[in-house]
């Protein structure tokens, strides 16, 4: 069983850093971005590529990120909520940059994911015939929701509390809150069938 | 005062269980939860779906994520290069300067110092008509230094130096040919063109534009293309810095071609970049009256990588 990739986020207090004087020196920002860096280079990564960007394009928005971030703090922007600020700023390139390639993001997650979930090992070939059928159908379920639906969910698994989700999305608390509820009923629904 | 055997609600429950309820909230519904096994059942749905829908972001996202290793070390050179930029930059200075004490301290010098500076910088040339076009293959520095945009070196070498193609503003435009005492004279004339090119890092700034004359001279327009093609692909392939070709070119672009190029003369023009060549006439319809040569050449069809380098460097974008 592979274990979620954001349990050591989960554990992270929330990342509210105190308000650095605005004298610091830009090679302390840098050594400050580089630990962010260190931070959450793999959860933004996944998020990205969850958005159905290749790898190339999703490593060269997190330099971008990372780099608006040193541009950020170096103006002596405040450092509240620097998790949410720093996904906000990935989905955002992330989404344009998509928008440029003209790239369906349907077509990605359908194809790209499928190839990717039928050669996932399971313990012997009947668990993973039905294993397989079942990630199937979780995304098929999951494709069918609308994108912001699908973003909630992502970022959740991200180790994203509500209110930075509602910061990346520029959606209200309560909407976070409904929007996952939702989803996740449908994710539920789906061994009625 | 809410009844602690009702059932929480769906919603409640996974509040609850992502630790997102208030804290009075959340002890009613632990106590319900401690008390009802069907809550219990509901909660552990809602967590088995959870769980499902982490494996499979897991995995459609890509469990074996490439090495940090080398985006890391390219990170820490392109933060090292805008370090050492914001360094030189006069932008704290001037966060300090307009904090309100120092203000009120530094005012009436500022002033003081901003109109000097605008006379003396800022004059009208005064040029005489038989001197502008050799006087304007070199700028006058006073009036065009030359200004770069923060611009990290990955993004510069990401894209074509060819593909950096923009459209200077026609009323800068203007506003430059006034600045060189160039009003009165045919526009067509003249092109107003970078000193540095924005495919070296060069800003959109007037200090950055001069009316370059694009017709008889040995060092044309033409010419000095080929110096910043040339510059482009050393600095992006590591034989020179930025700073360095962003010094020379802006310093005596002539001087600079003649010892990158290592010829006395400009060679001899590709035959596209002739300037009777047709796409020339599509980058710059100066029969229309635009004397800027940074026309693309499908007007309004930027390349890709360039689009997306100007939406990424968008002032508030991020």
């Amino acid at each position: 069983m592979s274990i979620p990739p954001t349990d050591a986020l989960r554990d992270l207090p929330f990342v509210a850093v105190q308000a650095h004087p605005a004298s610091l020196q830009p090679s302390e920002i840098e050594c400050e971005v580089i630990g962010h860096f260190d931070q959450f280079r793999s959860p933004l990564l996944r998020y990205v590529l969850s958005l159905g960007l290749t790898i190339h394009d999703a490593e060269e928005i997190i330099q971008e990120v990372f780099l608006a971030l040193f541009r950020h703090l170096h103006s002596g922007k405040s450092r509240r909520n620097l998790r949410g600020w720093i996904f906000s700023v990935a989905h955002n390139l992330a989404l344009k940059l998509r928008q440029a390639n003209r790239r369906s993001w349907d077509a990605a997650t359908s194809n790209e994911t499928l190839a990717r979930i039928q050669i996932d090992p399971a313990p012997n070939p009947e668990e993973q015939l039905l294993s397989t059928q079942r990630q199937k159908r979780l995304l098929t379920v999951l494709s069918a929701m609308p994108e912001q639906d699908q973003c909630c969910l992502r970022l959740r698994a991200e180790g994203l509390r509500y209110r930075e989700i509602a910061q990346v999305l520029g959606i209200s608390l309560g909407s976070v809150s409904v929007t996952l509820t939702r989803s996740l009923a449908r994710l539920m629904r789906l061994d009625e069938v | 005062m809410r009844d602690d055997n009702l059932h929480p609600s769906d919603h409640d429950l996974l509040l609850f269980a992502d630790g997102e309820l208030p804290g009075r909230r959340a002890s009613q519904v632990r106590s319900h939860l401690s008390a009802c096994w069907h809550c219990r059942e509901r909660l552990a749905k809602i967590e088995s779906a959870i769980l499902d829908f982490v494996r499979l972001h897991d995995r459609s996202a890509g469990s074996d994520l490439p090495p940090a290793s080398g985006p890391r070390a390219l990170l820490k050179a392109r933060l090292a290069e805008l370090a050492a930029a914001s360094s030189s930059s006069i932008l704290p200075w001037i966060r300090q300067a307009l904090r309100p004490r120092s203000l009120a301290y530094a005012l009436p010098l500022l002033l003081a110092a901003a109109v000097g500076a605008a006379l003396l910088l800022h004059r009208p040339a005064e040029i005489a008509p038989g001197d502008i076009a050799q006087a304007e293959i070199l700028p006058n520095p006073q009036l065009t230094p030359g200004a770069t945009r923060p611009i990290s070196l990955g993004a510069l070498c990401s894209i074509r130096h060819d593909e950096v193609v923009r459209t200077v503003p026609s009323a800068l435009q203007r506003q430059v040919l006034t600045e060189y005492g160039l009003s009165n004279t045919r526009a067509a004339d003249f092109e107003v063109d970078y000193l540095i090119t924005p495919g070296l890092g060069g800003a959109d700034d007037i200090r950055n534009l001069w009316p370059e004359p694009h017709t008889d001279a040995t060092w044309n327009s033409y010419v000095k293309d080929q110096l910043e093609e040339r510059l482009h692909d050393l600095v992006c392939s590591g034989q020179l810095d930025l700073a360095t070709a962003q010094r020379q070119i802006a310093g005596n672009w002539i001087v600079a071609y003649k010892k990158y190029f290592r010829t006395e003369n400009p060679l001899a023009l590709h035959p596209h970049d002739a300037p009777d060549a047709p796409f020339l006439a599509a980058r710059a319809p100066r029969d229309a009256g635009n004397t800027s040569k940074r026309e693309p050449a499908e007007p309004g069809v930027l390349p890709r990588r360039f689009r997306r380098i100007v939406e990424w460097n968008r002032p508030g974008w991020a």
